[in-house]
């Protein structure tokens, strides 16, 4: 619990010592969510759907998922030139352990960061979005696939060491899968979609926000499904890269 | 008590086909400080690696406490601290004392109990006032001390680093040589590579000599350099060259083991006294004469010089 503690320790540091860019960073976000509150029903489509309800929703999901994953990537790229990394792998916790601490103060963190700028820019538009309660568990679902994937990027990161822009377009060509309405698919189709990585989810997500009616044994049986599925995927692969990492002497890049 | 124990290690890289290491085998005790020594690229780092888990060998075991710890070696990371190649293992970002709570984190430490032992070690370097300044804004040797520091964090039993003196200068090698015998005081051993022979006798108690992957020495400091200095050694300087004939009659009573033109490094032979010896060197022309105490940069010459040639 110490190891997790002293992860979510280090992150508040580093807030403090870059305070006025982490500021910054706030405020562009701030208005970002502002244009998209005051502009929201111009645009079309989004995640979730039309309503600014979903729109919002489907933003705030979206960004955690991206902002997680990234991060992850571009700090074990980090870690691994400056030699954090190798220190890191000499704690007496398996890297396993070390990866899953990691990816839930980066959730936290960024969900924190999240609702707080949700919360600001509702109370300076005065306009408080509204969702299901039951969406609760598909954003739970979703926030453990990002788990798996985490490892996954964690695994790319250390076989490849540079995957700087891959990253990117792999994240906006996914964008375009979320985007997709497989609720309105065939049965097989949607069947299959609950293989894709947190796609029943935010099928789920969709109807719910939208009211439409949907079976909802089918989507807490697939997003569960899913997350599993996509949880050890990623802890397989782990372990792959690991093995091979340690039999190649590649921890750390000098 | 064995406190770590490495049995036949070899390792070979898959991208060079280089064999780094080649059946390593050596114990450390508590209380011991060995220096691990060798030329550049003799596999240092990485049998530190491989009992460290970072690199997985080929063959061979690896035991902490008497426990068989190659495959999950949580047992071990438990109980050691360590310091690789450079001060990378620190956040940059942030000050020894943010970066003590965080690796103390790491290994069970609170936050209250890392502050503490954290104060102690800066305490003990004298570097206490930087406690809160950014590790970017420290100089190179400062640095390199809150990486040890960082090490020493949780109190292990086991002390591995990676060239600890690399960019520290006298006082601080001072500090470092006499912290590190306190340590070993304590029970904790310690595993040292370095490049500086001089640290390494003075600071060490058992040495192991590596040479293209293979162990090619290893003894206690004290018996090796006893062995050693076994014979007195001296250099003369002589104020013209000699004749063959004064050369001769020297060599009656003494070895030759240098010569560069007119002073000569002379041990004396097995039996000679000392006066006689002295009285044959007053018939010479001596304009300067002192005595030669061998170190271990003697014993590296000799086995790393003789294994590069064949
Ligand atoms: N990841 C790696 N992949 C391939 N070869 C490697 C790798 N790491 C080290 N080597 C090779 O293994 C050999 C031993 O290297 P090692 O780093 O263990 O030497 P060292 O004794 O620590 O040297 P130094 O005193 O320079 O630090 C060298 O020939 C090196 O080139
Ligand atoms: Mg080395």
């Amino acid at each position: 619990m110490t190891s997790f503690k002293a992860e979510l320790w280090r992150q508040f540091y580093l807030y403090k010592r870059y305070t006025f860019n982490y500021i910054s960073d706030f405020f562009l976000l701030i208005l970002m969510f502002m244009a998209i509150f005051w502009g929201g029903s111009l645009v079309g489509g989004g995640v979730l759907g039309k309503s600014l309800n979903a729109l919002v929703v489907g933003y705030v999901l979206w960004s955690l998922i991206q902002n997680t994953i990234s991060q992850m990537g571009t700090t074990v790229m980090n870690n691994a030139k400056s030699g954090i990394l190798e220190q890191q792998y000499l704690m007496p916790i398996s890297s396993k352990r070390l990866f899953l601490n990691k990816s839930i103060v980066n959730i936290i963190v960024s969900l924190a960061q999240a609702i707080l700028i949700l919360i600001v820019v509702m109370f300076f538009t005065n306009h408080w979005i509204k969702f299901p309660p039951v969406m609760i568990i598909p954003f739970l679902l979703a926030l453990v696939v990002t788990v798996g994937l985490g490892y996954l990027i964690v695994s790319l990161v250390l076989r490849f060491k540079r995957i700087g822009s891959t990253l990117i377009i792999f994240q906006y060509i996914y964008l375009g899968v979320l985007l997709i309405n497989f609720e309105n698919y065939n049965d097989i189709t949607k069947y299959l979609s609950c293989l894709l990585p947190i796609c029943p989810m935010v099928s789920w997500m969709r109807l719910a926000i939208n009211n439409k009616p949907y079976n909802i044994a089918f989507y807490f049986g697939g997003s569960l499904f899913n997350a599993i599925l996509w949880v050890l995927i990623g802890l397989f692969v782990f372990r792959l890269t690991d093995k091979y990492v340690k039999k190649n002497g590649t921890l750390s890049l000098y | 008590m064995t406190l770590l124990s490495v049995n036949n290690i070899s390792k070979t890289y898959r991208k060079t086909k280089k064999r780094a290491v080649s059946d390593v085998s050596f114990k450390v005790n508590a209380g011991d400080i060995v220096a691990f020594l060798g030329p550049n690229g003799a596999g240092k780092t990485t049998t530190l690696k491989i009992i460290l888990n970072l690199v997985s060998p080929d063959k061979g075991s690896i035991f902490f406490d008497g426990k068989d710890i190659t495959n999950n070696n949580l047992f071990l990371l438990k109980n050691t601290g360590v310091l690789l190649e450079g001060s990378k293992n620190m956040f940059w970002a942030l000050s020894p004392m943010e970066n003590f709570i965080y690796w103390g984190g790491q290994r069970g430490l609170s936050k209250k109990e890392a502050k503490k032992r954290g104060e102690e070690l800066l305490k003990t370097f004298g570097l206490l006032d930087k406690k809160y300044t950014s590790i970017t804004m420290l100089s190179r040797g400062m640095q390199q001390i809150i990486g040890i520091c960082c090490a020493m964090i949780a109190k292990p039993r086991l002390l591995i680093l990676d060239e600890p003196t690399l960019g520290l200068d006298i006082n601080a090698t001072q500090i470092m040589t006499n912290s590190l015998r306190l340590l070993s005081k304590s029970g904790v051993g310690i595993l040292i590579t370095t490049h500086q022979l001089d640290f390494a006798q003075e600071v060490a108690n058992k040495i192991l000599l590596i040479n293209h992957g293979k162990l090619v020495f290893s003894d206690s400091v004290k018996d090796s350099l006893e062995r050693l200095n076994k014979r007195i050694i001296f250099e003369v300087a002589f104020s013209r060259t000699l004749t063959a004939k004064e050369v001769e009659k020297l060599l009656i009573y003494c070895e030759e083991l240098k010569k560069t033109d007119k002073i000569y490094r002379l041990s004396g032979r097995e039996k000679t006294k000392l006066t006689e010896i002295l009285k044959m060197l007053s018939e010479l022309p001596v304009i300067k004469i002192e005595t030669v105490t061998r170190g271990l940069d003697e014993i590296f010459k000799y086995y790393i010089g003789r294994n590069n040639d064949d």
